[in-house]
């Protein structure tokens, strides 16, 4: 019963400012509310909807894309970079530093710098690509619908790819080393000793890593924001900027709020999903 | 005497008399809450507040700077859940405040235009009268024009165009001479609604295109197309444009324009206190329309003030208006800020840069069209922005643009 005192005030934080809204937003996605007045009540209009809703549609397909990608590249790349740290420490330190930096700048602020990056006129990639003769790729990367959302995606997979690595790398200092010793001296390759006495045991790290990028992936908003604001043509529209869209633009806040259980219900069962396969697989 | 001859009582005494003086005064200060998005020229606006505040000691303005963006998301809440500012800057159209007029949320004005607010112009008026009711007043005199480069017109033998054939040469000749001839940049979108104005006005009948914003005709048009053809299709085809216009954001696109890497580009007022210092002599025309049609410049307003229906701060929020507009602080919008207020600047007594002359000459001169995006509403303008960069990118012809704004409307 102490216990229960000692954590109500952490409870009623938790449901004024989470709770309370999930609640509310769950009744608004049953509404019209447009943002003015009182809402009416459309029982299972907006849900109706969804199925018809073509751009919503584009928009949870551009996020699959961003959560398969967005997921597996950063994931595989900083499980490898992070085994190669582990296994020899010289400058261990400095890389990973390097590695992380990307983590704590502001996504606003790398949108911007790839923004420049990426820029037809004077951007760095185009710039470098005539220098060397391949001047035909040059391309506005951040205007072609074909370009537009892998161009995000790799922005956003560069920011993140670091975050990935110090979490692997911290889970694989409970790896017992003797059983990678014994492995290599009965004969397993370097991809056997990785895939057969490394991976089990950074498990339950790794499902976390993995889990938390999926549900990242459903919610991604301000990189593509900053760089596209879901252009051009909704190319590089994900459910978040669709939803934000819809309310906040569209002053459809009924079927905004509807948006956004979907984006919760499909980040959630899809994190479930990963969790069961990851443990199957283990 | 005697009560007052010690010195350390007559001293409290005194000192007590001026907090009670002072705490009477503050119980008589009001706090007027402003919200604005004069984003660049805010030191312009907090220079217009404290002459406001100088004049008027009894109100204490407390300013708010939200970007277009953040105000239209944001606005309706805010004075929904009371939380609001008395007194805010927002888009005048039927799409925005004419919105938050239908739900009561801001206040009729009408009173004022019978006093402090009788000069404003009746033009402006209108584009804030919703239902027979004035809510706001407008502000901002704005017009999408041609800005051009004189050196580059001069040095390729280019005079300012006065057809619409003339415009589409300058364009052929810039490009023959290396120059990118229209610097345009829509990443964001909206910079295309300038330039669709711009050709849609000269293209499209005037009381067509006003009945087409009225939901009375359809936009799904050939005249519709044709502007939709000429303004992106073609000028793309053409190298009118520099590449990817997509992916060129507005802002570097003006750059291109200011650096004298492009011969010209389309634009709001707003950029004349932008393009002032550029390197070369700058000057703008109007696009011209084609054969048998009118030119008529698109001109509009680039926001207006209103009043929080539920303020408790009405006379300091009247106040605060009639100074705004009052004719006598016209040098605080025109020299402080390049902001062409709406009332007349003749005997005002402000100096203005030539651009900003040029322009406000041009605003009391001749018919004007419409800045279309400003009276539509939100949705269709995302018909507008989504479509435009569609059409841009090759994948939506005109004629499919057209038809797609009518669904919208329909919508």
């Amino acid at each position: 019963m102490a216990g229960l005192w000692f954590v109500l005030p952490a409870l009623v934080v938790y449901f004024m400012f989470f709770g309370l809204p999930f609640l509310a937003t769950i009744g608004l996605s049953f509404t019209d509310w447009n943002g003015l007045g009182w809402p009416d009540f459309t029982g299972i209009a907006n849900y109706a909807r969804l199925a018809v809703d073509g751009a919503m549609w584009s928009a949870l397909a551009n996020n699959l894309i961003w959560v398969v990608l967005g997921t597996v590249v950063p994931v595989v790349v900083g499980l490898i970079l992070a085994v190669m740290l582990w296994s020899d420490a010289r400058g261990s330190v400095a890389y990973r530093t390097i590695f992380f930096l990307p983590v704590i700048l502001s996504p606003v602020v790398i949108g911007v710098i790839w923004g420049w990056i990426y820029n037809p006129l004077f951007g760095l990639l185009n710039t470098g690509l005539r220098e060397i003769g391949l001047g035909r790729w040059a391309t506005g990367w951040l205007g072609e619908s074909e370009t537009a959302l892998y161009a995000v995606l790799l922005t956003a997979i560069w920011s993140y790819f670091g975050f990935c690595i110090v979490v692997l790398f911290a889970g694989l200092q409970k790896v017992n080393p003797e059983l990678v010793e014994a492995a290599r001296i009965d004969g397993a390759s370097a991809p056997q000793r990785f895939r057969h006495v490394i991976v089990p045991q950074i498990a339950p790290v790794l499902t976390m890593v993995i889990v938390y990028t999926v549900i990242g992936g459903f919610n991604a908003f301000d990189m593509v924001w900053v760089m596209t604001q879901g252009g051009p043509n909704n190319a590089s529209e994900v459910i978040a900027t669709y939803t934000y869209e819809v309310a906040f633009r569209g002053n459809e806040y009924g079927y905004g709020a509807t948006l956004s259980m979907v984006m919760s219900v499909v980040a959630l069962l899809a994190a479930w999903a990963t969790m069961v396969l990851r443990r199957r697989a283990g | 005497m005697r009560h007052f001859g010690n010195p350390a009582a007559a001293g409290m005494l005194s000192c007590v008399l001026a907090l009670a003086a002072a705490s009477a005064w503050a119980q008589d200060k009001v706090t007027l809450r402003v919200w604005d998005s004069f984003t660049e020229n805010t030191d312009g606006m907090d220079a217009m507040i404290a002459a406001f505040e100088a004049a008027n000691p009894t109100i204490d303005v407390e300013r708010d700077v939200q970007a277009t963006e953040d105000m239209r998301a944001v606005i309706q809440t805010a004075l929904n859940s009371g939380t609001g500012p008395d007194v805010f800057q927002y888009d005048t159209g039927p799409g925005f405040a004419g919105v938050l007029a239908k739900a009561g949320l801001i206040k009729p004005l009408d009173e004022l235009y019978a006093g402090p607010l009788a000069k404003v112009l009746p033009w402006t008026k209108e584009r804030v009268t919703f239902d027979g009711k004035t809510y706001g007043v407008g502000n901002q005199l704005e017009f999408i024009a041609v800005y051009y480069n004189k050196d580059l017109f001069a040095a390729n033998n280019i005079a300012v165009p006065k057809t619409f054939a003339e415009f589409q040469a300058a364009c052929t000749t810039l490009k023959d001479a290396g120059v990118t001839p229209i610097a345009f940049g829509n990443a964001a979108g909206w910079p295309a609604f300038h330039v669709f104005s711009a050709y849609a006005n000269n293209m499209v009948p005037q009381d067509q295109l006003m009945a087409m914003i009225r939901g009375e005709a359809s936009w799904d048009d050939p005249a519709v197309t044709s502007a939709i053809q000429a303004a992106f299709t073609d000028n793309e085809a053409n190298g009118c444009f520099n590449a990817s216009v997509n992916a060129v954001g507005y802002d570097d696109a003006n750059a291109l324009f200011s650096g004298g890497q492009a011969g010209m580009t389309i634009t709001g007022g707003w950029m004349i206190n932008g393009f002032k210092d550029n390197p070369f002599a700058t000057g703008f025309f109007f696009l011209p329309a084609p054969d048998g049609m009118a030119t008529m410049p698109p001109a509009g307003l680039g926001g207006g003030y209103f009043v929080n229906a539920s303020t408790t701060q009405g006379e300091a929020a009247n106040t605060f208006l009639a100074f705004l507009f009052d004719p006598a602080n016209a040098a605080l919008w025109v020299e402080g800020m390049s902001v062409i207020p709406s009332y007349s600047l003749e005997g005002a007594g402000v100096e203005m840069s030539p651009l900003l002359a040029e322009a406000a000459a041009a605003l009391s001169a001749g018919a004007m069209g419409v800045n279309i995006d400003v009276l539509t509403p939100e949705a269709f303008n995302t018909v507008m922005l989504d479509g435009f960069q569609a059409v841009l990118g090759g994948e939506r012809t005109a004629a499919e643009q057209a038809a797609a704004l009518q669904a919208a409307v329909a919508k």
